[in-house]
């Protein structure tokens, strides 16, 4: 006697959290079996090995047909084949498109294309993550990216209203996007120590102050509409932070700068000796950083660049973090104080971004 | 009533792409009704077109709005080659032709493609403006209602129950074509779906016509069902109750819970309309409610007291449609004269009362209360038959003879049981190549003949309570002779009246009637059964399986009664046998409900005899098997709660009484059972059923017994609408389809191993849906329904649908259950009051008035009744086997003790009946459903929707589909291919009844799930068959704040995209 045909339809579609969560991982049927069985359903239902190999089944058939809508989840919303409530929806939508701090580590930065799906098998023997899930996660990112690419106004809202996510599921989905779309590197050993939660926070900050989004009007010219407005750094502001140059090229300046940051540290910070004696380093290392934003291929090292050029010296020399908060605080308002310098603006806003990330950057 | 049907088509969502290019679509849609076709623009490159259509105008007859759907098909826009078609729609404007139900159909409908099922949705919306038109010569019978609901709906009453109406229309089937080998399959199939829906449309429509001229405006418990025959065609046949409704007009009056099929019945407010009779006539009818409302009771009395005024009066020939029964010549030419002679006095009315009196069928399974008097036990009958091709489909006398014969023959077997009347009736097919195996089945029973002409009854209805009282345990009450009883059967007084005598077991088709005391819970009780047959053809085949026939009934009662005593039970509900007919094998599956009868005796257990005594090893084997059996009788009675009070013991030491001659008929018995007060207990209690071991057989049979697992706890089962014992039932509801289909490893297969194999599938599916159900516990499954198929050789289908109802454990059951039934009983007498029953005929009141429509067209029918003699040879009948079989079924019921009846036990709960019980009442119905969003649409089998009020009746629902792949791995397998497929079927349904401007389908069944497949050329294709009642249900919770407010057709299309589709 063997099964030929073995299944359950209700008119409310049924879904079992645990068994969802076993498929995103990417287990086969057989393997989910297994996993059922050692978390002791058997005992707690009194049900045979049999009946929760067809549960099972059942239930990874009906995960493979929502698959499809759950690559456009509006679709879910509004198609009629399967009834689920809401709250349900919303958390199949949600499981889908999350994914694991190991995966997106991998991947962060790199671009989603072909050429890294290959790589997914390395991912997933380095991760421990099934390859099923790898793919998943892979395309879920694609697929994102894909939607919001070409899309005007902002990134977060438009994930949002296309994947029905929730607000901090987009976020991280825009971080995603927006590493992808610059490239980012943060696949080098001296970034490994930071974690996805400390690039996402950079890109929020850098979407909100870098992009063209973040001007405020979109721009007129019409060529620059091939830009997107959030996806993309502003040219422009990036072409001006040359300007920024002029702070370390200028000895005056650059000395005026550091007595001026001296004076209101003297005091107060635990690190002031090691501090002075690296104040010129450190700043050089800031405003040069700004002034090779230029070139695509210094932008993708902006994170190599700020921990070479800036965490890297201050841990070694053991600054704590609330030293550093309080030097990078003096050391971006100084400037207004430098009268010979006329791009108060424009270092704000690139020192504003910067302070942020380099203090979330800065940690072991 | 010619009428204009007007379609937009307003918008598309979701279409597939059709031009890989461009991956868009060039979208169009084409609206054909009858002949006449519209086309709208193209929307160009779009996957979500914005047609918004001018208004498509059909002028069409009354006739064809009936039989015709109306088509919708989508295409793609092609400019070089041939329009793609997309998919169609197919809408059934039925509900739209009577006034109460919707007015407007409006909303999302899937596109549907044979092929490749669902693709996108497409916005329509449909009104039809109907002119008044009175041709009494009509055809059509608009205005009729039809509920497949098999009791009278909520926010109907009863004001006529005017009985059985019936009608099968013939056709080819196009999958059997000549043209269908050089036609594509999606055309085959859509020929198919289309000739379904129209034959559909027909049948409907004759019902209706047939419900007319009965008076009557609705026909309730409508079951249609069609048999595929193959190549001898395609059979469409539909049985129901003809009644007069009388619309509920306060929704504000009802009950919180209603979850009884009658609870609501109590509320009934007694008639505002100070005359109505007015209601009770249909659309055209001038006559008075009085002219042909008569009380069965003289016509039966007639029946019982001469068997030739019986025959002289239930004439074959009265058929409609035509048919002749296989009566002798001269006999037929007679009834046939005196039809003749009828028709020409009186044109067509007397016709009309013969065929209606002829069979006093009710296909209810649910009644007003007071409607049944006494219930004899199941009636049943099976012919086997050989199909062959339906020649002239315009003439489909063979069926209808087929029919009719098993139709007499059920009869007879009520009449033996001396009722006049059968309930809970349903027909049956099972088809296997040429052979065709009909069944029938229901519950012989009396009604109460009680005619009430004025329906203000407050004046009475005290009194009628007063006279109420006496028979509350009635219906359990033996309706036959004692002296001249139709099988030896232990007879006992009734343990709640003990002044009537009650059968030891009762088995009936129908529900448990709400005022019937149960003691504990009941639980779902299936026999299961296969027996190999040879491969044969033709009439070797019919004989073998009509020699099979009545060894399967006996033993599948044998299991039946074995189970209900290993439960401590002793009563049946909802039974239904179902007899299968495969290529090598027979396959019988009975379900039905078991519950203890307070009114019945306490059943004895069962008892182990060996054959070889002096065996020391086997007396052993057997003691340890006595023992087992026993401790499973124990521990079932803890798990339903069966502790049935001890009341009787000082009464079982008293003297047996002398059996008092009686020769009277029952039903004076009843009238005069005052008289009665000894007590005869004769037999009962200690009657232990004897299981004799005499070979491995027996053996293997005890162990089947022993190995059915009882539902893990938290779970209860039955295939009632409602569990006995339950009826604290919260919101949550869910509706499911489950299908198996296993292959049997075909060396040698045995009978034993085959019942292990059926026996293991049924037990392994049902723990299935325990553990997939398992986060509802406390829940029970409602309304179990299991199909089995033999679809290939080796392959063993079986179908369950059912619904898991959550109830709140905290309550005390019973307590609330008591009060309810006893408030209900008092409160709901006045129902009786409105039920009129016409199942006799008035000659003389009839000769006095004119003849109502259709007088051409049956005068036409019946003189076609004889069949021709030449297309009579070619048909062989197999009516002997039938007999034979009929026969033993008798037998059977002795042997197996099948056939009896029971008591209502109404003392103990007198006192139990508390002003608390409201308020549990009113707890019950509070948890908010979670599901409750706009748009969810509900499906369930069952009549009501809990903790939930319907308000609205909006139509039948009754569609048709084909399923058909080409790249089954695909899609797959076969699993995925059909868990796809019906869960497109549940969505179609869905979108239909959102369209209505409904919320739930209630009394859903899935008729048909034919399902075949061919791996090797990666094929499947599968059909499937459902219908139901489209309503709309205000919450309970919702009701109490805004009483008024109703979702209408309005509200629903105004939500349009994410609500109604969520």
């Amino acid at each position: 006697m063997t099964s030929e045909l073995d299944i359950f339809v209700g008119n409310t579609t049924l879904i079992d959290e645990d068994v969802y969560r076993l498929w995103l991982d990417g287990y086969s049927v057989t393997d989910a079996v297994a996993l059922r069985v050692r978390s002791g359903i058997l005992e707690q239902t009194g049900a045979t090995a049999a009946v929760l190999q067809s549960d099972t089944m059942d239930h990874y058939r009906t995960f493979h047909m929502l698959e499809r809508l759950l690559h456009a989840p509006p679709k879910l919303l509004h198609q009629l084949i399967f009834q689920i409530p809401p709250s349900r929806q919303a958390l199949l939508i949600e499981r889908y498109y999350a994914f694991d701090e190991a995966f997106v580590r991998e991947v962060l930065g790199k671009k989603l294309s072909k050429g890294t799906k290959k790589d997914l098998d390395d991912i997933s023997t380095k991760t421990g993550i099934t390859l099923k899930s790898c793919r998943r996660q892979f395309d879920n990112f694609k697929r994102v990216f894909k939607v919001v690419e070409e899309m005007r106004g902002s990134l977060v809202d438009n994930i949002q209203q296309h994947f029905l996510l929730s607000d901090r599921l987009a976020r991280d989905y825009a971080a995603i996007v927006f590493f992808a779309n610059n490239r980012f590197e943060t696949g080098k050993k001296k970034l490994q120590y930071l974690s996805f939660g400390d690039f996402a926070f950079c890109a929020e900050l850098m979407i909100q102050n870098w992009t063209l989004g973040a001007v405020g009007e979109a721009p007129t010219v019409p060529d620059s509409q091939m830009d997107d407005m959030d996806m993309d750094l502003d040219k422009e502001f990036l072409q001006d932070l040359k300007e920024l140059k002029v702070l370390v090229a200028d000895k005056d300046l650059l000395d005026l700068h550091k007595s001026l940051v001296c004076t209101a540290l003297r005091g107060k910070l635990g690190v002031f000796s090691e501090m002075e004696a690296n104040f010129k380093n450190l700043s050089r290392g800031l405003v040069n950083v700004a002034a090779k934003l230029t070139h695509n291929k210094d932008v993708r090292d902006l994170f190599v660049d700020l921990v070479e050029k800036f965490v890297e010296p201050c841990r070694s020399d053991h600054w704590p973090l609330s030293d550093v908060r309080f030097f990078l605080n003096q050391y971006s308002a100084s400037v207004h104080s430098l009268d010979g310098f006329r791009h108060q603006t424009l270092w704000d806003r690139y020192m504003g971004t910067l302070r942020g990330c380099l203090l979330r950057l800065y940690h072991d | 009533m010619p009428g204009k049907l007007k379609v937009k088509i307003v918008a598309g969502r979701h279409l597939p792409v059709m031009d890989r290019a461009s991956d868009l679509t060039d979208a169009f849609v084409e609206v054909k009704f009858g002949n006449t076709t519209f086309k709208t623009d193209v929307y160009l490159k779009s996957l979500n077109p914005q047609w918004n259509s001018e208004w498509f105008k059909f002028e069409v007859d009354d006739e064809d709005l009936q039989d015709e759907p109306l088509q919708i098909t989508v295409l793609d826009h092609d400019t070089y080659s041939a329009n793609d078609a997309i998919g169609k729609v197919y809408i059934d404007i039925d509900p739209l032709l009577y006034s109460e139900a919707a007015t407007v159909i409006s909303g999302w409908f899937p596109i549907y493609d044979t092929i490749h099922g669902i693709r996108g949705e497409i916005n329509v919306v449909v009104k039809v403006d109907l002119f008044n038109d009175l041709n009494r010569f009509r055809q059509s019978s608009c205005g009729v209602k039809f509920f497949c609901t098999t009791s009278i709906p909520k926010c109907y009453r009863a004001v006529i129950i005017h009985g059985f109406v019936e009608e099968l229309v013939v056709n080819e089937d196009p999958e059997y074509q000549w043209i269908d080998r050089i036609r594509t399959p999606r055309a085959s199939n859509e020929a198919r779906q289309r000739l379904i829906s129209l034959m559909s449309g027909e049948l409907q429509r004759k019902i209706g016509l047939k419900v007319l001229e009965m008076r009557g405006n609705a026909v309730v418990g409508y079951l249609q069902c069609f048999d595929l025959e193959g190549e001898s065609g395609l059979v469409v046949r539909a049985i129901g109750t003809a009644c007069t409704l009388d619309k509920l007009s306060s929704p504000a009056a009802f009950l919180p819970a209603c979850n009884s099929p009658s609870k609501e019945m109590k509320e009934i407010p007694f008639n505002e309309d100070p005359n109505p009779n007015t209601h009770s006539s249909g659309p055209s009818t001038p006559l008075k409610n009085q002219t042909y409302s008569f009380s069965p009771s003289k016509s039966y009395s007639r029946q019982s007291s001469s068997s030739d005024t019986d025959l002289s009066l239930t004439p074959k020939t009265g058929m409609g449609s035509g048919s002749a029964g296989k009566e002798g010549g001269p006999f037929k030419a007679l009834l046939r004269q005196q039809t003749q002679s009828a028709l020409e006095q009186r044109g067509g009315s007397p016709h009309r009362f013969c065929r209606r009196r002829e069979f006093p069928f009710f296909t209810l399974t649910a009644f007003p209360p007071g409607f049944l008097v006494h219930v004899g036990g199941v009636v049943s009958a099976r012919s086997v038959k050989l199909l062959d091709r339906i020649h002239n489909p315009d003439e489909p006398e063979t069926r209808d003879a087929w029919w009719a014969e098993i139709r007499q023959e059920i009869k007879s077997h009520a009449k033996a049981l001396g009722c006049h009347a059968v309930v809970g009736y349903s027909e049956s097919t099972s088809i296997c190549e040429e052979v065709c195996i009909l069944s029938a089945s229901g519950t012989a029973a009396v009604l109460n003949p009680r005619f009430l002409q004025d329906g203000t009854v407050e004046g009475c209805l005290e009194q009628r309570l007063e006279e109420n009282l006496p028979t509350r345990c009635g219906f359990c009450h033996i309706p036959y002779d004692e002296l001249n009883m139709p099988f030896p059967a232990h007879l006992t007084y009734c343990y709640n009246c003990r002044k009537q005598k009650v059968p030891d077991v009762l088995f009936t088709t129908i529900d448990l009637p709400t005022d019937a005391t149960v003691i504990g819970k009941g639980c779902l009780i299936q026999a299961r059964l296969c027996r190999l047959k040879k491969k044969a053809q033709a009439e070797a085949n019919a004989t073998a399986i009509s020699n099979l026939l009545p060894f399967m009934e006996y033993e599948v009662h044998t299991q039946l009664m074995n189970k209900l005593k290993l439960k401590g039970m002793n009563a049946l509900f909802g039974l239904r046998i179902q007899i299968t007919v495969g290529e090598n094998m027979l396959m019988g599956l009975a379900s039905a409900t078991g519950v203890y009868l307070a009114a019945l005796p306490t059943p004895g257990g069962i008892q182990i005899a060996g054959k070889t005594p002096n065996d020391g090893s086997y007396e052993q084997h057997i003691s340890h098997m006595q023992k087992k059996i026993n401790d499973t009788i124990a521990k079932n009675k803890e798990l339903y709660e069966i502790s049935p009070p001890e009341i009787s013991e000082e009464i079982i030491g008293s003297p047996i009484p002398e059996p008092r001659q009686r020769s009277r008929l029952l039903r004076s018995q009843s009238e005069s059972s005052d008289e009665v007060t000894e007590l005869d207990l004769s037999h009962g209690k200690k009657d232990a059923f004897v299981l004799e071991i005499d070979d491995t057989d027996a053996m293997e049979d005890v162990h089947s017994l022993l190995t059915d697992v009882p539902p893990p706890s938290g779970f209860y089962s039955c295939n009632t609408e409602i569990m006995p014992g339950i009826n604290n039932w919260t919101s949550e509801i869910q509706m499911f389809t489950s299908v198996r289909v296993i292959r049997l490893s075909s060396l040698n297969l045995t009978n034993q191993a085959l019942n292990k194999n059926f026996n293991d599938l049924c037990e392994n599916l049902l723990k299935s849906l325990y553990f997939k159900l398992r986060s509802m516990i406390p829940c029970c499954l409602c309304h179990v329904n299991f199909t089995v198929s033999l679809p290939e050789d080796e392959l063993i289908q079986v179908t369950v649908t059912a619904v898991a109802i959550t109830f709140d454990k905290n309550q005390a059951l019973q307590t609330t259950k008591t009060h309810v039934e006893k408030s209900l009983q008092r409160a709901s007498t006045d129902n009786e009051e409105l039920l009129q029953f016409p199942l006799e005929l008035c000659s003389d009141s009839l000769s006095s008035h004119p003849l109502p429509p259709a007088k051409e067209h049956l005068e036409s029918a019946s003189s076609n009744s004889g069949i021709p003699a030449a297309q009579r040879a070619t048909s062989v009948d197999y009516s002997s086997f039938a007999d034979r079989c009929s026969s033993w079924i008798e037998l059977i019921k002795l042997k197996a003790q099948t056939i009896r009846r029971g008591s209502i036990k109404t003392t103990v709960t007198v006192e139990k009946a508390s002003p608390v019980g409201d308020g549990n009442f009113r707890n019950r119905s509070a948890p908010p459903c979670a599901n409750s969003t706009v748009g969810v649409v509900k499906m369930t089998p069952l009549s009501f929707i809990p903790g939930a009020k319907i308000t609205k009746y909006l139509g039948i629902i009754n569609m048709f589909f084909i399923r058909e792949t080409t790249s089954l791995r695909e899609e797959g397998g076969v699993s995925g291919f059909l868990h796809a497929f019906i869960a497109e079927v549940f969505a179609m349904v869905r979108a239909h009844v959102a369209a209505l401007g409904g919320n739930a389908v209630v009394s859903y069944i899935m008729k048909q799930c034919v399902f075949m497949e061919n791996p090797n050329k990666n094929q499947a294709q599968c059909l499937i068959n459902v219908s139901g009642d489209a309503v709309v249900f205000v919450r309970e919770s919702d009701l109490e704040v805004v009483s008024t407010q109703q979702p209408t057709a309005n509200c629903q299309s105004s939500c349009t995209e994410g609500e109604v589709t969520t």
